[in-house]
């Protein structure tokens, strides 16, 4: 295309005001391209796995687009893809745990979670820096859903609480609370040491006792 | 000592409190060791989410519903088809004429054969058509005929069947005595 084509200057809603309208294929692109980036993101820290997030956030945009009839123009377009996307992580995460896949959260509270290995910082070593992400990732998956998608639209996505709770149709408060949730859950299951008092931690706390569940599952 | 919710210290932390509200929280933070200590762990567990970085999205396969990936498609089988086209067309004005008046002599005698055959193929079929239709005639007949008599068997013994209906109705009476 030689001129700049409409779409790609258009806000959200205009191009999806084109989509609604014309079923215009440009307008459709342009919302594809600002956006598969950030719900890829989304749906990797929502399920842990790269080839799942990407799988979803295509089922995300063909999702926007069997639906687009049914996006009310007033609405902000990015609160109806955050939604689209998280239901989506929401329905594949309870397929996986019925299918007997690793359940990596936790039981009722996080609280029976074994800790994950204390986290001491040695600034010279790079690969520790991948080992600590890693172990960040496989946590968050352990954090209970609800409180898991707070943590990741706010501290991730930097949407506002206000936002969240617009994407999940829960009140502002109950966002906040379940941020609340979250960060005492993944604060437990990262930084063990910094519950307990030093005196009894060190015992208390068996570092290496921690298995991947998928070996537990595999000798039932 | 009052202390704020949770609530307000995550909002804190993440830059939404209003700031009559974050002033009121700081001094308390000032004050009071357990709210301190709380804030800390959950810098420290924010701290640790940061870890966490994801590489910037590369551009690669595009998703795009279904009935739009055909438009790209739809676009390369027009241009092939024009391709096929011009060039069907440049062959055969390239290409030398042939000799009409030789061609018509010769597959005129083997056409006229072919036609002659259709022909009395056709007649023959005509024939039996024909046959097939007076046939079925003729069984229609027989058969109108054939029910016109049984439909007057059946009105007569009907007629008698009555009597026998009336006989035994007749019969009865005397019997209920």
């Amino acid at each position: 295309m030689l001129l700049p084509s409409p779409a790609t200057t258009a806000t959200d809603e205009q191009a999806m005001g084109r989509v609604q309208s014309h079923d215009d294929p440009e307008a459709f692109a342009a919302i594809v391209r600002r956006w598969e980036g950030p719900l890829r993101n989304l749906c990797l820290r929502m399920t842990g796995d790269l080839h799942r997030a990407e799988d979803l956030t295509q089922e995300t945009f063909s999702r926007l687009h069997a639906r687009r009839r049914e996006w009310q123009p007033t609405a902000k377009l990015s609160t109806y893809l955050w939604r689209i996307a998280i239901n989506l992580c929401h329905d594949e995460n309870r397929r996986r745990t019925r299918h007997g896949e690793v359940p990596l959260e936790t039981g009722e509270a996080g609280e029976h979670a074994p800790p994950i290995t204390v986290f001491q910082p040695t600034p010279h070593d790079e690969l520790e820096a991948g080992e600590r992400a890693d172990q960040v990732r496989t946590a968050l998956q352990r954090v209970n859903e609800p409180f898991r998608t707070v943590l990741v639209l706010r501290h991730y996505e930097g949407l506002k609480f206000r936002e969240i709770a617009d994407v999940l149709g829960v009140p502002e408060g109950t966002v906040k609370s379940r941020m609340v949730e979250g960060l005492s859950q993944l604060t437990r299951l990262l930084q063990p040491a910094l519950n307990d008092s030093p005196a009894k931690s060190a015992p208390a706390t068996p570092t290496a006792s921690w298995q991947p569940r998928t070996q537990t599952k595999a000798n039932l | 000592m009052k202390h704020p919710t949770r609530e307000d210290l995550v909002a804190h932390l993440y830059g939404e409190l209003p700031p009559a509200q974050r002033t009121e929280l700081d001094a308390h933070l000032g004050q009071c060791a357990d709210c301190r200590k709380l804030t800390a762990e959950w810098r420290g567990t924010m701290a640790e989410l940061d870890s966490w970085q994801l590489p910037a999205p590369q551009p690669h396969r595009r998703p795009v519903p279904a009935n739009l990936v055909f438009v790209p498609f739809l676009r390369w089988a027009a241009a092939a088809c024009l391709a096929v086209g011009f060039g069907f067309l440049g062959g055969r004005l390239s290409a030398p004429t042939p000799d009409r008046e030789a061609l018509r002599a010769e597959f005129a005698a083997e056409l006229k054969q072919v036609v002659a055959a259709v022909e009395t193929q056709r007649a023959e079929d005509r024939r039996a058509v024909t046959e097939i239709l007076q046939t079925m005639e003729a069984q229609r007949t027989e058969d109108y005929a054939m029910l016109r008599r049984e439909l007057e068997t059946l009105a007569v013994n009907t007629e008698d069947g009555l009597k026998t209906i009336v006989q035994i109705a007749a019969f009865t009476e005397p019997t209920q005595r």
